[in-house]
């Protein structure tokens, strides 16, 4: 059952530099995969900008309505600008270090045993990573309310990058729960009230951008008229 | 237990003081990590900051009183060759650790190397005044603002400048500097106070985590590997060209079948693509009142009622060079032992205090771990590190020194999963027959996972597990024979 619906989260230290948007359809679409494949997801080859288009799926669970434009699909589901969004950025680090005590005990003892630090895979690391205070992200989409919020509360409790390790993590709204879904009278999965674009769209003058997720593939790119920045 | 994704939470209670350092300033003052938390109300609405809503003519007014206040320190600062990046870094953690203004300007002199304030003209009325006036609060959370400390600095430098190039005497410090700040925004920005947080990747890759799980697999065995193999189980290895650049997707199950730590935790294990671990972790919040929104409401009220300055402290600490009691004992030749060193015959003492911010003992952090798709094996692999854990059960830095000694609680849906409390390791039911299942699965497939790792069972020089931590065995029988 197709409703218009606007989707709501409050990412706090969000990791995301890729570019200005957030795209909900990805989420949904690795959220259903996820289900299809269960456990062997993880072991299913990753996805590069150089997939083939016959090796990306699109299951029919996504529940996203599909649109048609140009001779070009994509999601009825609107782009979060998080550049927009943000209030403040501020830059915090995490280490990754060669732990010497493990290594010394648990190592084999060879007679010359010798671990570069300053280059190659056992690199010291202090890497420092910018992250955005959001004050919240919002989506407009049209598809199965129930469904779409369901997918999202067992699937994402933080969004953005290094999210396992606890950025872009979901502030509970005031009843407990990380997302919200609500059906809406309007539809702003496309355009906006004043009739600005809310996503790319496919146009015959636009700029070549991905239409469809995964949005780092090369064949999924067209030509579309961007949102206004 | 949801076989899709289900959510395990933590409350880690501070048994001794946390040390948890964030690596932003100088060797002496480590701050504990902490990040901007934006301030909402119980109904979820942004609280804004009065001090961000004041008109931009008290905030010049504050900013001038500012600007005094440090050019007194400045003056009042040691003849030491000090910068003023040093000076706005030092400022930084005065503003931070100090909920006075008066408190931070002492500690600020003091860490700028200056013994008291030095006065000119009406300097200390000037002092006394700003101190016991309402406008001291506003002016100390003006100086914890990173843009405002900035832009102070920036304006004393060039107040410096500008004397240094005109030729003037020191007592002129009246330049208007807001005269071309006219385009700095007024608007209200939210109350954003820097909150302690303990890492989320601390607590998944640690000891307390992946770390803990490789150590658990290692002394089950009682093995040791090769360096690759060890990065493969403590970091997850890296990322390595291999002979072929395609994917053999039955060599990957075959690896996270044979490994569970390996679904788990996610990583390269040196192959030429990465596998993302079903396991996401939480940073673990101290319930106060600056972090009640990020954590779950029915623990917001009991956060309400303490403040993070409740719950931070500072410890000193004082090193000194064993040197200066051993001279005419130890040392070979009689030597000069200086604060300042200068030629042959001389050396340093290298005496000095440090300072170190820590949560207190007491203190309780709520965390949660949510896992996407675990096996029942991956759950067993992820209590193995709470075993790990509970021989070492310490997080944080300074562990050596007795910081971080923890207890930590995992409750499923309000039921206890596992516990370790005053040095008990407690597991649920559940727990329990995860961890035998993982330990079955772990001596079924012995020998697969020792050609995997290619691990031995003695040393090149033919030291076992055992012969290591025979000593351990000695003491531990001793007593018991009491």
């Amino acid at each position: 059952m197709s409703e218009n619906i606007r989707i709501s989260c409050r990412p706090h230290a969000l990791y995301y530099e890729r570019d200005r948007w957030i795209k909900l359809d990805s989420l949904l679409l690795k959220a259903v995969l996820q289900e299809q494949y269960g456990e062997a997801f993880q072991a299913l080859p990753p996805v590069s900008p150089t997939t083939p288009i016959e090796a990306l799926e699109y299951p029919d669970a996504v529940p996203l309505e599909r649109r048609e434009r140009l001779g070009v699909w994509y999601y009825a589901c609107s782009w979060a600008d998080v550049e927009a969004a943000t209030i403040r950025v501020f830059a915090m680090s995490y280490v990754r270090h060669f732990s010497e005590e493990l290594f010394r005990r648990y190592s084999l003892g060879k007679s010359r045993e010798i671990v570069h630090t300053s280059k190659g895979v056992d690199k010291l690391v202090c890497e420092r990573v910018r992250l955005r205070l959001v004050s919240g992200l919002v989506w407009y989409a049209v598809g199965d309310q129930a469904e779409i919020k369901r997918l999202l509360e067992t699937y994402y409790h933080s969004v953005g990058k290094k999210e396992s390790q606890g950025y872009g993590q979901l502030i509970p709204y005031p009843d407990g729960s990380l997302w919200k879904v609500e059906a809406v009278e309007y539809d702003y999965s496309e355009r906006d009230a004043d009739g600005h674009a809310t996503r790319g769209l496919p146009s015959e003058h636009g700029v070549r951008y991905p239409v469809r997720p995964p949005y780092y593939v090369r064949a999924n790119v067209a030509e579309l008229e961007l949102p206004p920045h | 237990m949801d076989q899709k994704a289900f959510e395990l939470e933590g409350f880690i209670t501070l048994k001794s003081s946390l040390a948890h350092g964030a690596f932003e300033v100088g060797a002496t003052v480590t701050p504990f990590r902490r990040e901007p938390v934006m301030q909402r109300d119980e109904n979820g609405e942004i609280i804004f900051d009065d001090a961000e809503a004041m008109s931009p003519e008290t905030k010049s007014a504050l900013r001038a009183q500012a600007r005094r206040i440090l050019a007194i320190v400045w003056r009042s600062k040691s003849t030491n060759q000090w910068t003023y990046s040093q000076f706005q870094e030092r400022m930084m953690v005065c503003a931070r650790m100090n909920t006075t203004l008066a408190g931070f300007v002492s500690s600020l002199v003091h860490k700028m190397g200056g013994t008291g304030l030095i006065y000119r003209e009406d300097d200390a009325q000037f002092i006394a005044a700003v101190l016991a006036s309402s406008a001291a609060h506003d002016i100390l959370e003006l100086l914890r603002d990173d843009g405002e400390r900035l832009l102070l600095v920036a304006q004393l430098q060039a107040a410096s400048q500008a004397r240094y190039s005109s030729g003037e005497g020191e007592t002129i410090f009246d330049f208007d500097f807001d005269a071309v700040q006219t385009t700095a925004p007024s608007t209200r920005r939210p109350r954003m106070p820097l909150v302690p947080v303990y890492s989320a990747n601390a607590l998944r890759n640690a000891m307390t985590g992946r770390r803990g799980a490789a150590v658990y697999i290692l002394d089950h065995f009682g093995w040791f590997v090769d360096v690759p193999a060890l990065r493969a189980l403590l970091s997850g290895g890296a990322l390595q060209k291999t002979s072929s650049s395609d994917i053999d997707l039955g060599a990957r199950r075959a690896l996270l079948d044979l490994m569970p730590m390996y679904g788990l935790y996610g990583g390269a294990f040196n192959e030429n693509a990465m596998i993302q671990g079903g396991l996401k972790a939480s940073k673990a919040w101290p319930i106060v009142a600056e972090a009640a929104q990020m954590l779950p409401p029915h623990l917001r009220a009991q956060a309400r009622q303490l403040s993070m300055t409740d719950i931070v402290n500072i410890e000193a600490y004082s090193r000194r060079e064993d040197a200066l009691t051993l001279v005419g004992l130890y040392l070979k030749r009689p030597i000069a032992i200086k604060k300042d060193a200068s030629g042959d015959g001389e050396v340093s003492h290298g005496g000095m205090v440090f300072e170190r911010e820590v949560l207190v003992a007491g203190t309780q952090l709520y965390t949660k771990q949510h896992f996407v798709y675990a096996s029942h094996l991956q759950l067993g692999a992820w209590v193995s590190a709470w075993k790990t854990f509970a021989r070492i059960p310490y997080l944080g830095g300074a562990s050596q020194q007795g910081n971080g000694h923890s207890d930590i609680c995992w409750y499923y849906h309000d039921t206890p999963f596992l516990s370790y409390v005053d040095d008990v390791l407690w597991l649920s039911d559940d727990a329990t027959r995860a961890l035998q299942a993982y330990d079955a699965h772990l001596d079924a497939r012995r020998d697969e996972l020792q050609e995997l790792l290619g691990a031995a069972t003695s040393r090149e020089d033919g030291t076992t597990a055992a012969d290591l931590s025979e000593w351990q065995a000695a003491m531990e029988s001793e007593e018991f024979d009491e």
